[in-house]
């Protein structure tokens, strides 16, 4: 099982939950509102269960929350039997990709492909 | 006539490769329009709607925000998600669908949105086609083409809408079934008086 600890010290984490798919938060590593970041991953991996089953989507593999007025974007992914959640810190770097779009999450994207990319590495996910 | 430019900018998001469908819905989780040129069915489409829906009031109430992004991908598809005030846009894609396309896409749409927001809120509602078709949709499912054909080639004022409901309960009794028709027709014309 991934060490969260390990997840935060990735570049653009700012801290991580643990939960199981009834909801039960088993680590966390996060300063500030754990409770909140919790009940969203929560809520995000049944929505996903939900949708995947409508569409016949299969595999849920990740889902990332991005809030136009500010705050972290938050990505959600499926971890063994349980739900990970990572609050994003978008890095500055980024910040002038797609400055000018209202409509979409460009550079949250960018920054959420990055982090998922150097998860499989020490996960070994597909 | 904004809500026709909402759904023509719509059908063309839909249209962008990668795309398989586009569902503006609200709060209350209702289809208020949809353009899915290859894949979802009126049942999809529906129980996505109240899904999202159900997830965008849930997560508001959390977070307080409802100026929120969700971008869901799994092994065969993609979903991304846009809140607006009192609703949301879903678009159901392909996981290698170009990201750039889209935005230009949604950046045109949104436009339109803005736009439709300034309208004094007396205007009539131009929506009552789509409804319409969502009915005929609903009740005669992949048998509704022809139906929804007839519909929207009727003028949008009223007396139009209601001959041309009438021609569709005649076709479906003919064609398809009598009590899907009667059903059909009562909920069409209830609309119809409804949106007076």
């Amino acid at each position: 099982m991934v060490d969260l600890l390990q997840l935060c010290e990735l570049p653009g984490v700012k801290g991580a939950v643990r939960i199981t798919s009834d909801g039960e938060i088993q680590d966390c590593s996060i300063d500030a509102s754990p409770d909140i970041v919790a009940a969203i991953t929560t809520h995000l991996s049944a929505a996903a269960r939900r949708i995947g089953a409508v569409l016949n989507f299969k595999d849920f593999e990740h889902a990332l929350l991005s809030y136009r007025d500010g705050g972290n974007p938050l990505l959600i992914f499926p971890h063994e039997s349980a739900f990970i959640g990572l609050v994003i810190d978008v890095p500055q770097t980024l910040v002038g990709i797609s400055n000018s779009s209202q409509t979409y999450f460009s550079k949250e994207l960018i920054a959420a492909s990055h982090i998922l990319t150097r998860i499989r590495a020490i996960t070994g996910r597909e | 006539m904004k809500m026709d430019q909402m759904q023509a900018h719509l059908d063309r998001l839909a249209l962008l490769d990668g795309v398989q469908g586009a569902i503006l819905f609200d709060l209350q989780g209702k289809v208020l329009l949809y353009s899915t040129p290859m894949a979802l069915s009126a049942e999809q489409r529906i129980v996505l709607a109240l899904a999202l829906a159900q997830s965008l009031t849930d997560l508001s109430t959390i977070q307080t925000s409802d100026s929120m992004d969700l971008d869901f991908f799994f092994s065969q598809g993609r979903l991304l998600i846009k809140g607006i005030p009192q609703g949301g846009l879903c678009i159901v894609c392909d996981r290698q669908v170009n990201n750039s396309l889209l935005n230009i896409a949604l950046e045109a749409w949104f436009n339109v949105l803005q736009e439709s927001e300034k309208q004094p809120a007396n205007e009539p509602r131009p929506s009552v086609l789509n409804e319409l078709k969502q009915i005929a949709d609903e009740i005669l499912g992949e048998h509704a083409s022809k139906v929804i054909s007839i519909l929207e080639s009727a003028d949008a004022d009223e007396a139009d809408l209601l001959d041309a409901i009438t021609q569709a309960e005649k076709l479906t009794r003919l064609f398809i079934d009598k009590d899907q028709a009667v059903r059909m027709a009562q909920r069409m014309r209830d609309l119809v008086e409804q949106s007076r």
